[in-house]
Formats: structure tokens, sequence, C-alpha cells
């Protein structure tokens, strides 16, 4: 059992800058944070539980290879008990079904990971609780660590605006591939893949705290997430919840269905009602609610899966997002990791049917996904979880130095090349320009 | 000539020998000769010649003799007199534009009360050549370069195979009486520069210039064909709303297009934006919102995500007065006032479009106008004054919208931010007895 110390937190934004910087200084952490999102968006169903919780640090950890990795974490907790932090690598996949995954990845990060942090922040509100062992320190050390972290300097980040960030595939390669995908669609063997490719770049530098609070500003998500694994960084800033238990219950929220703000409050709210009733959108979200119903049913007790929202609309700092969130009573608690292992991947980042949509991404896309499109996030002493998707990240290996982020798009029967392609180059873009900001110009964001 | 005529109605597809087609006759040479080869193939036809009244005594002359020849030939006549100096000034464009504007305007009443189904002028392949020259000392794109078509819309030009010394050499061979051409004035330097001057010069370097020139502009026609199939879809893409009072294009779909210019210039050129100001815009695309653009008729606001174009409404400074005894208006906003005593347990509707007032604290008449600069009131709930444009950056109203809102006064007061906030000092309270409930239609 850990300890737990509350602090009352006077400033807890500028709080959480200096944990992250402070946590840096570790070779593990994660740090995973709702940006408030639950407040600034009133109504829609949040199942929030902290507001910033982070691991720093590990005392053990597990990383098990690709075989019986889920069996291997089902061990882990049990004899833990404890906080684990971690993620899910979306060629996991190749465990789960009968697959492969052969192509190109410079980052590296293992299939799965989980780390038994030797500090846990959790942070609600003003109130912050740190967790920690008798064992390793005492009220008094946490307390000056505390105050340590207090007298962290906001400053030094380090932005490098000459990178020269390239694109795997070419035009013309991609419009090809999307044209067989097309064919592939037309002979009946999927109705939907999320095709990606990926942006890298090679010999270079970038400073992950920089990128991270460049993302936050830039897009207040709550499901953004900085973690580090020795020297390896994921820098997400996910708006999406792959699945969450608390006590018997689960939850996903899969998202399909975006908009773009305005700036005039009349025209914002015209703009969230045509998503509200665009039927493109809400049927493309429905065929991903079928799919996570079906998911959630393979560990559920008989009738116990809901829709409990369906196709909800909800604001983010950019966009608006079509969210359906479905629920689910586990059949046997004991069975959570099961939970996640039948609904992962998640169907919104494979496309439909899953198996043959992954067989397909595996042929058709030119890197591994490795950490893209799998999930990071915690489960608690009380075997709690709760786990984002991993998108909308910049992952960075910063021995190798090179830097990777991964857009798709949705490709169905109607997708027309060009239009995804320029779907991928504006995602691409609001990436990019983070790339592009100073650091004054985050600081007083 | 007659058989070239009737070849180039034919392979143009302009119309059949079953059409009522309505001839532009000025009374110079070219239309003259137009009307004669209609009349050998004996289409049926009607005139219709506009009297600009910008050369009085000639522009007389011109109409009499229209008027003569169309009766001895029986061919029915429309007519009528322009006030074009005036209607350009009133409308701030140049006579050219303006007797165009009338001209076109004109043809097609008469084309829709007499049953036509095209509109025949007579321009000839020198108006080709010569507008092509025009539009590229001007500065222009594809569309200038093709100017003169041989069909748009229901407007046909069946004779624009025909040089003009063809056009005269036919005319004196079949012996046809016209008048001299009516001269262009916005055009008459520049295009006597380019006949006289210009193209000598070209016909020296390659004595088939015209021909080949003729040649040019029919491909580039047929690149406009592509551009025209191409923007459609793209506008499909970028246009995310199209409705009687806004336009929505998404900037972010637009940034990664290429020819952006062009692509922007398409989109817009419908609401009078050139492309000079399509420069302007696309190089604010990464500023900050809130930049307006304007055309004669139309305003672009920047927004962060998108370009929103409106109509530019001509804002109605004049107050409605409303007796007491009023129970609905219509215009210019659809109100309803309803009056009654407070019943017991009343419950406020709290639907903006719902003014509840008490009504022993009003004066009337009540004035009902839009909101000015400078106008002030009590929004319902605070304790202080607030000016009506602070009120709106706090709703954060479009600019469109803001010029729609109405207020209505009592006094010098205001007591209803229609479908936004009543005045506190109007509101209903516990010593409240009789109420004014005033109810907002919104127009569809």
């Amino acid at each position: 059992m850990r300890d737990i110390i509350k602090f009352r937190l006077d400033n807890p934004e500028s709080f959480r800058q200096k944990l992250i910087i402070w946590s840096n200084t570790y070779p593990v952490f994660c740090y995973l944070d709702s940006n408030n999102y639950y407040k600034s968006c009133k109504s829609g169903l949040f199942y929030h539980t902290y507001d910033t919780v982070a691991g720093v640090d590990f005392t053990e950890f597990l990383e098990p290879n690709q075989s019986e990795a889920f069996i291997l974490l089902k061990k882990f907790i049990r004899s833990k008990a404890d906080w684990l932090f971690g993620h899910f690598g979306y060629d996991l996949k190749n465990e789960i079904e009968n697959l492969s995954s052969d192509n190109f990845d410079g980052i590296g990060f293992p299939v799965m990971h989980f780390f038994q942090p030797r500090l846990v922040f959790a942070i609600k509100d003003k109130l912050l609780s740190i967790q920690y062992y008798g064992d390793n320190y005492s009220k008094n050390e946490i307390e000056s660590l505390y105050n340590s972290i207090n007298k962290v300097k906001i400053k030094g980040f380090k932005n490098y605006t000459d990178l020269n960030i390239r694109q795997r595939i070419t035009r013309q390669e991609y419009i090809n591939t999307v044209n067989k995908i097309k064919a592939d669609i037309f002979r009946g063997d999927i109705y939907e893949i999320n095709y990606c490719q990926d942006y890298y770049c090679e010999n270079q530098k970038i400073d992950p705290l920089f990128v991270f609070n460049t993302l936050k500003n830039i897009s207040p998500v709550p499901f953004s997430c900085l973690y580090k694994l020795f020297d390896k960084y994921l820098i997400s800033a996910s708006p999406e919840r792959f699945l969450k238990k608390i006590g018997t219950k689960i939850i996903s929220q899969p998202m399909k269905g975006t908009i773009k703000r305005s700036d005039f409050s009349d025209i914002d709210e015209h703009l969230r009602n045509k998503l509200r009733y665009d039927p493109k959108e809400i049927a493309e979200n429905i065929m991903i609610v079928d799919l996570v119903r079906n998911d959630l049913s393979k560990s559920a007790a008989i009738s116990s899966v809901k829709v409990e929202e369906l196709c909800g609309i909800y604001t983010f700092k950019q966009v608006h997002q079509m969210v359906s969130t479905i629920s689910a009573v586990l059949k046997n608690e004991d069975d959570m990791i099961d939970a996640i292992k039948n609904a992962f991947p998640m169907g919104s980042m494979t496309g439909a049917p899953k198996i043959r949509a992954m067989e397909l991404i595996e042929k058709y896309e030119n890197i591994k996904r490795g950490l893209f499109s799998g999930a990071v996030g915690y489960f608690s002493p009380e075997k709690d979880f709760d786990f984002n998707v991993v998108i909308r990240s910049v992952l960075y290996n910063s021995t190798r130095q090179y830097m990777s982020y991964i857009v798709g798009s949705a490709i169905t029967a109607k997708s027309e090349p060009e239009k995804e392609y320029e779907e991928c180059l504006i995602k691409a873009r609001a990436i990019n320009q983070v790339f592009n900001f100073t650091e004054k110009e985050i600081l007083n964001a | 000539m007659l058989e070239q005529f009737d070849k180039y109605i034919k392979v143009n597809n302009l119309c059949s020998p079953m059409d009522k087609i309505l001839l532009g006759i000025s009374g110079g040479v070219d239309s003259m000769v137009m009307m004669d080869l209609f009349l050998q193939k004996k289409y049926r036809i009607g005139v219709a010649h506009c009297n600009f009244q910008l050369r009085s005594k000639e522009s007389e002359d011109d109409q009499k003799f229209v008027e003569r020849v169309t009766a001895q030939k029986k061919i029915h006549f429309y007519t009528k007199n322009f006030e074009t100096e005036n209607f350009a000034r009133e409308n701030s464009m140049s006579i050219q534009m303006a007797a165009r504007e009338l001209r076109y305007s004109w043809f097609d009443e008469i084309k829709l009360k007499y049953g036509y189904q095209y509109i025949a002028i007579g321009h000839n392949l020198d108006d080709v050549v010569e507008t092509f020259f025009i539009n590229l000392n001007r500065g222009t794109g594809i569309r200038g370069l093709t100017g003169i078509k041989p069909v748009f819309g229901d407007i046909i030009r069946p004779i624009l195979f025909a040089s003009r010394k063809e056009i005269l050499e036919y005319a004196k061979k079949r012996n046809l009486e016209f008048k001299e051409d009516s001269t262009n004035i916005d055009t008459k330097y520049i295009r006597n520069k380019i006949r006289h001057n210009i193209l000598p010069e070209f016909n020296r370097i390659n004595p088939d210039f015209s021909k080949i020139l003729i040649e040019t502009i029919e491909r580039l026609r047929d690149a406009e064909i592509f551009l025209d199939n191409s923007i459609e879809k793209i506008k499909s893409d970028l246009i995310i709303e199209q409705s009687s009072n806004r336009i929505l294009i998404d900037i972010d779909k637009l940034k990664v297009l290429k020819p952006i210019n062009t692509v922007l210039l398409e989109i817009i050129k419908d609401y009078g934006f050139n492309f000079k100001t399509v420069k302007n815009i696309i190089s604010s695309l990464s500023d900050t919102s809130g930049k307006k653009f304007y055309s004669k008729t139309h305003r672009i606001i920047k927004d962060r995500s998108y370009l929103i174009v409106t109509d530019i409404e001509k804002i109605d400074y004049t107050a409605i007065k409303i007796k007491a005894d009023v129970a609905e208006i219509a215009t210019p906003v659809s109100l309803s006032f309803i009056r009654f005593k407070r019943p017991e347990n009343y419950r406020i509707p709290e639907e903006t479009k719902y003014a509840v007032l008490d009504f022993n604290k009003i004066k009337y008449p009540l004035e009902l106008r839009k909101w000015r600069q400078g106008d002030r009131f009590k929004p319902l709930g605070m304790n202080h004054f607030k000016k009506l444009s602070n009120f709106f950056i706090d709703y954060k109203l479009s600019i469109p919208d803001k010029e729609a809102v109405w207020i209505i006064t009592s006094g010098e007061d205001i007591i209803w931010v229609v479908n936004h906030r009543i005045d506190d000092r109007f509101k209903v309270d516990n010593d409240t007895k009789d109420i004014l409930v005033i109810e907002y239609k919104e127009n569809d």
C-alpha cells in the first residue's frame, strides 16, 4: 500500500509545467493530462477521475515480447496490485490475431510496456496527492521533493524550427495505393480502412517538452499525454478515449465526425448543428459504434452493453467532434485484460471488418505503426484503468534523433484519392505548425 | 457567306429553325448583315433596338432607321430609350457597363414576355481578336482571353466566324442599308490602336495571324472547359455551406490547393471579387481572423477556419413607430405584441424570442430600428450599462448577424435587443401588474 500526502496547489497550471520539467530528469515517466476539458465543456459524458495523473520513475517494469504479452500483463498486475503506467502498441494485434508486422520502424517503442512508478502524482482541482512507498521515502523527503518541484524554473524550452520534415511516400504513390484499396473495397474484402502515411525527420533534434507544451496550447484535449521510455518519447494531443474501467463497468468513447469551428458564436453554433445532423458523419460514427458494441459484448455480462450517448457533439478548441459512449458491465472483473484484448486495436483506427483491414494495413502502409494507434494510460491499485487512443501524436527517438508522426484517413468506397491526400496534408500541417512557434509565444499563450 | 452562316450555327449548335430568335440590332453593318442572313434562312425573328441616348440626334436616327427597315420587312420590332448616363452614375459604373447591363436585362424581359428562345448579337471575328488584345493589355486570366464566345447562356453570336472585311463585302453585294457603327466609347481609343497599329504588324510577320489567333482562342476555350469542370468539383469540396445569406469556404482545404489564386478567384468571382482582392485574401489566410474584404455587392470575412462570404446589407436606420394598439407587425421583422394582467405564479418563458416586460414601465409609441454605434442599454441581470457593440462582442456575434440586429426603444431607452436580451429597467418584478410580451418570429 502506498502512502499519500496531499498538497493544496495555488497555481495548478504552473505546477503541472514544473512537474513535466522535473519528471523529464527521470528515465521513465508517463504524464496524462485532461486539460480541464470536462470543465470547459459543459455537457456530455466524461467519466472524469483525475485532472492530471502521472507516474514518475520506475521500480519494476514489464516489457514482454509479442507472444503471451497479455497473459504476462495479467500476472504482473496481480502480483503488484499497484499503479501501473504504460502502453499497448498497435502491433499487439499479432498476438490477438494471426497477423504480422514487418514494415520499417524508426522509433522502436516496445510492443508493450508497463512500469510500476516510484512516485504517482494525481491532481484534481487544486488538490495534489503524491503517492509513494514508505520504504523508499519518508514524509519529509516527499515534502522537500514537492518543494524542489515548485522551485523548477519554467523556461529553457528549445525549438528547432529548421527541421527538414519529409514524407515517406509521394503523392502519386499515395493515390495509387488508395486506388488499390478501393479495388479491395469493391471486391468486397472490406468496407472501410484507416490508411496512414508518415512524416519524419532524421538526424535532427527536437525538444519533447517544447513540442508537448505547444501541442497542449494549440489543442487542449482531454487525453493528452507525454510519455518517456528511456530515449523514446510519445508526445500526444489525443482527444479520444479508448477504454476506461470504473469498478465493474467499462466505457469506450469512439470519435468519428469532425467539423472545424468558427470565431463567431452564431456560425459556430450553426456548424455544431450541421455536424449533429450530417447523415454521412452519423453513418460513419454508428458503424464504429456497432463495432465497439461487438467488441465489448465479448467480455460483458448478458445484456449489459449500452449505448449511453449516440453521436454526442463535443466542442474542442479547434473543432467540434462527434463522440459516442458505449458501456458494459464486465462478466467477470478478473477478465479486465481480456476486455482490453477483445477491443484492441480500436476499430476507429483499423477499419472494418477488423482482421482483413489490419492485413491490408500491413500490406499497403510503408511503416510499422508501433505506438501509433495503440493506447497509453494507467491501471490503478483499485484495478480501474483508463487508456487513450494514440493519434495526433509525435514520436521521437532521442538516440537516433529520429522523429515521426503518422496521419491517416478513413478510406471508403466513396473516397476520392486526391481529397484523402489533401486531408492528410491538412492533418500534417496542424502538427507541422507546432515546430514554428517560439518559446515566448508558448509561454504567453 | 450564307452557307458559312448555316454551317456555323449547326457546328456550334446555336439554334434550330424551330426557335424564335430575338436579334439585337444597332443598325450597324454587323447587325444588319446578321438580320439579312436570318431572314434568308427563314428564321422566325424579332428585332430589339436600344436607344442609349448617348449621341442625341444620331441615336434617334439609328432608332428610326431600324424601325423603318423592320417595318418594311414586317418584323416584330421592340425599342426602348434608356437614361444610360443617369443609370451609370447612380450605380457607379462606366457608361459601357451601364449600357451592357441595361441592354441585356431588357432583352431578357422581351425574350420572356414574347417567347423567344435566344438572343442573337452581331459580333464578328475582328471583335474577338481585338477583345483578346484589349484584355491582354488590361491583365486577365483564361476567361478574358476567350472573352467572346459563340454561345453564352441564351446569347448566341452567329456571325462570329466572319471578319469585318467579309461582312462589308457581303453588305455591298446584297445592297444592304446600314448606319455607321456606334463607337464603343470606353474602348474606342485602344480598339483603334489595336486595329490600325498592332494587328497590321502581326499580319506583316504572319499573314495568317488572325486565323492562328482564333485557333489559339479555340484551344484556350477547350482548356477553359476543363477548368470549369474541375472548379465545380473543387467547389463542392471547399464550400462547406452555401445558403441564401452566406457561404463558408474551408481555409485549410483551400490552402493546400494549387493554383490557389485561380481556385479562389473562380469561386468568388461571381460575387464581384477581382484578382487583386483574391491575392490580398490569400496573403491574409494565416493572419488572425476578422479581416474584411469587399466587392461592390459582397463582403468576405476571414474567420479562423473559414472565409465567410455575405451579401452587403444596406442597413436601414429609419425607425418604425409602434403604437400601443398594434398587435402584430410583419416588416421589417415579424413581431407580435400581447398584453395581459399578470397571472398568479406566472413563469417567464426563457427563450430569447420572447421579451417579457413590465407594461406600466413602458411609454408609447415604441420605436423599432436597427442598432447604431453608441447605443447602450442595461442588459437583464446587470446593474450597469453596456454599449451594444460590447454586448455583441461578448456574444461573439458575426458581423452580418450584428448588422441584422433590431432594437426596440421606449423614449430614449432601449427596452429590447430583439431576440437577444431585454433591458433590466423594464423587466417584470414583484410589483409588476401588467405584462407585455413581444414575440419575435423568425422569417422563413
